[in-house]
C-alpha cells in the first residue's frame, strides 16, 4: 500500500458560493461545498485525496484550485448538468437562517461516474451527501472503507443512510440542518437514536454558538464529550460545520475527545477569517495547545435542547403597530437558535391608548414579575423606546444581565452602555454575548 | 460590470491580503487576532488572589499582562491574578505560546460594589 492510499477521501459536489453583503461591502465568491472541508484539511496539514461531482466548468478551477490545497489525488465522480452549482448566501454570519438559494436547483441533474477501482485502497471517506443517491456512490467504496458522513443537508431521512446498508464510523449533523429540524428527540441521543441501523461510533451534534455534543458510542458505556463554542466575531460561517468535520476525522488517530476539541477550535477559526492563510496560521497556533488546556480554557456551551427552558426577557417596543424591523429581526435570530424569549407585550397584553391608571399599574406589575424571573434581558430600544430603557433600567437594578442591541446607536448614553453587560449595534455580537452569558449560567 | 470581487476565484493560499486582484471581499478577518488591542471587563476578580489578599482591586493606571494559567488571566507584574478575561479571548492561549507578550493598564475598577469591577486595555508588548 503507499501512503497515498492511507490518506482521508472528500467524497461531495464543489459548489461556487457567492455571499451577498450588506450595501458598500464586496460581496464574496470561493469555492464551497467540499472545497470547506478541504481547506480545513490543509490548514491542519493533511494531505487528502477527493472524490468530487460538478459541472464541467468547475473542473479546470477545481483541480487548480484542490492542488494548493494539497490534495494528492483527485477524482471526479460525476456531472453536474442543467445548473451552475452556484448558491446564493444572503446571510454569512448565521444570526438566523443562512438563507441559501442554490440557482436552478430543479433542473439540475447528476451522471456518476464508476471510479470503484480508482477507490479500492480507500481507507477513510469524509462524505457530504449532495444531489446524488448515496447508496451508489457508497457501492464505489471498499466495504473496508471506514465512512464519515456529514448529513446536515441532502439526507431527507435516517433511511438515506441505512439503505447503504452498512456501518456507519461518524454521523456528524448541525442544529441548522433540516434534517435535525425533523428530528423527534433534538439531543444527541435523539439523533444517534435515529441513526442506530448505521451503527455509528461516534454522533456528533454540532449546535452553532452553544457548542456540540459528541456522543462516543465505542464503549459500553455511552460518554457525551461536551465541546463548548470558542465565540469571536464572524466573519462567514458558511462552511464552518464542514471544517469541524474534516479536523475531527484529521485529529481522530489522537483519541476522540482530542479529534472533537481541536475541530472545534479549526471551526471557530474558519468562522473568523476568509484569508485562507490567516485561518491556517490560527489553526497552527491551536495545536500548540493540550487537551488539558482547552478543556480548562472552556468556552460556551449551551445545547439546543436546553434552550427553550432558559428564561430570557425580550425588552422592545414589541406592539403590533411599532416599526417592527429590527424587533422581527431579532425575534427571528432568537427563535433561530431555539430561545424561546418571554415577551411581556404578548404575554402581558398591549394597553390601549389611554388607558387608566389602574390598567397602567396592573401591567406594569405584571411585566416587572416576569422580568425578575427571566436569567437574561435582551433589550432594543429602537426609536428610543422609554418602556424599554426603563426596562433595562429595572434589569440593572435587579442585577439580572442586559443584552442591549442598538442598531441605530442612537441610545449610546453612559447608562445604557456601562449598565448593560453588553451593548452593541452588532446583532452577531449580541447573540455570542447572549450566550457566553446564558453558558455561565448553565456552566 | 465593474469589479465586484466576483471576477474569479481569488481565495487561494498565499494571496492575502495582496490588493483587489487577490481580494477576499465578502469576507473579511484579514488581520491577524494575536495583534489586535483589546478592552476587557475582567471575571471572577472575587476569586483572584488580589482580591483574595486585601479585598481591594487594582487601580486605574496599575500595569497588568496576560497569562496563560488554566484559564487567560490579566495578572500583576509580580503575577498576582487579578481576574479571568472572558473565554471569548480564548485564542490568545494559542497566541501566548506562540510567543506573543501582551500588557496593559487598569482603566477602571471598583471593589466596594456588590460585585468587583475591573476594566483593562491590552495591546502586544512583543511577537514572535
Amino acid at each position: 500500500m503507499t501512503a497515498a492510499t492511507r490518506l482521508p477521501l472528500l467524497l461531495g459536489e464543489v459548489f461556487i458560493d457567492y455571499t451577498i453583503t450588506p450595501p458598500g461591502t464586496e460581496n464574496k465568491l470561493r469555492l464551497g461545498g467540499v472545497a470547506h472541508a478541504a481547506r480545513g484539511f490543509w490548514a491542519l496539514g493533511q494531505a487528502f485525496r477527493a472524490a468530487v461531482i460538478i459541472p464541467s466548468y468547475l473542473e479546470k478551477v477545481t483541480r487548480d484550485y484542490f492542488a494548493k490545497l494539497g490534495c494528492v489525488e483527485l477524482l471526479v465522480f460525476g456531472i453536474v448538468t442543467g445548473a451552475p452549482n452556484l448558491t446564493l448566501i444572503f446571510d454569512a454570519t448565521e444570526v438566523a437562517d443562512q438563507e441559501y438559494d442554490t440557482l436552478l436547483r430543479e433542473e439540475k441533474a447528476v451522471q456518476l461516474i464508476d471510479i470503484s477501482m480508482a477507490l479500492k485502497n480507500t481507507d477513510d471517506v469524509l462524505i457530504f451527501p449532495g444531489a446524488f443517491r448515496l447508496a451508489d456512490a457508497c457501492a464505489m467504496l471498499p466495504p473496508t472503507a471506514r465512512l464519515h458522513v456529514d448529513v446536515a443537508y441532502e439526507v431527507e431521512t435516517p433511511n438515506a443512510l441505512a439503505e447503504i446498508n452498512r456501518s456507519i464510523e461518524t454521523i456528524l449533523v448541525s442544529t441548522s440542518s433540516p434534517l435535525f429540524a425533523k428530528t423527534k428527540d433534538q439531543t444527541v441521543n435523539g439523533v444517534a437514536a435515529a441513526f442506530a441501523d448505521c451503527k455509528p461510533k461516534y454522533v456528533i451534534l454540532k449546535q452553532n454558538r452553544g457548542g456540540t455534543e459528541l456522543l462516543d458510542c465505542s464503549k459500553a458505556d455511552h460518554h457525551i464529550e461536551a465541546l463548548p463554542a470558542q465565540l469571536g466575531a464572524t466573519i462567514n460561517s458558511v462552511g464552518v460545520g464542514d471544517v469541524f468535520a474534516a479536523a475531527f476525522l484529521t485529529a481522530l488517530p489522537n483519541g476522540v475527545a482530542m479529534a472533537g476539541w481541536r475541530a472545534t477550535y479549526a471551526a471557530a477559526a474558519y468562522s473568523q477569517t476568509t484569508y485562507p492563510d490567516i485561518f491556517k496560521k490560527y489553526v497552527e497556533r491551536d495545536q500548540r495547545l493540550s487537551l488539558d488546556e482547552m478543556t480548562s480554557l472552556w468556552g460556551t456551551f449551551l445545547p439546543w435542547s436546553a434552550r427553550p427552558d432558559v428564561q430570557i426577557y425580550f425588552a422592545a417596543p414589541d406592539f403590533a403597530e411599532a416599526n417592527r424591523g429590527v424587533i422581527d429581526e431579532v425575534l427571528k435570530a432568537l427563535l433561530y437558535h431555539n430561545f424561546t424569549p418571554r415577551r411581556p407585550v404578548v404575554e402581558n397584553g398591549e394597553l390601549p391608548p389611554n388607558s387608566g391608571a389602574a390598567a397602567l399599574r396592573t401591567t406594569y406589575e405584571k411585566d416587572y414579575g416576569l422580568l425578575k424571573k427571566c436569567a437574561v434581558v435582551f433589550a432594543v430600544p429602537s426609536e428610543g423606546d422609554p418602556g424599554t430603557l426603563v426596562e433595562i433600567g429595572l434589569a440593572i437594578g435587579a442585577g439580572i444581565p442586559v443584552v442591549t442591541y442598538d442598531p441605530s446607536s442612537k441610545n449610546n448614553n453612559t447608562m445604557v452602555i456601562a449598565g448593560s453587560s453588553f451593548y452593541s449595534s452588532d446583532l452577531d455580537a449580541c447573540l455570542n454575548a447572549t450566550f457566553q452569558l446564558l453558558g455561565q449560567r448553565q456552566k | 460590470m465593474g469589479s465586484s470581487g466576483s471576477g474569479r476565484i481569488s481565495d487561494y493560499p498565499g494571496s492575502s491580503g495582496t490588493g483587489s486582484g487577490a481580494s477576499t471581499g465578502g469576507g473579511g478577518g484579514g488581520s491577524d487576532r494575536c495583534a489586535q488591542a483589546i478592552a476587557v471587563a475582567l471575571e471572577d476578580i472575587e476569586h483572584c488572589d488580589f482580591h483574595k489578599a486585601g479585598g481591594t482591586v487594582p487601580a486605574p493606571g496599575q500595569q497588568l499582562r496576560i497569562a496563560l494559567k488554566k484559564r487567560i488571566v490579566a495578572e500583576t507584574d509580580a503575577g498576582i491574578t487579578v481576574g479571568n478575561l472572558p473565554t471569548a479571548y480564548n485564542y490568545l492561549a494559542a497566541c501566548l505560546k506562540d510567543g506573543w507578550t501582551y500588557a496593559g493598564t487598569v482603566t477602571a475598577s471598583n471593589g466596594s460594589g456588590a460585585i468587583a469591577t475591573v476594566s483593562a486595555d491590552f495591546a502586544p508588548s512583543s511577537h514572535p
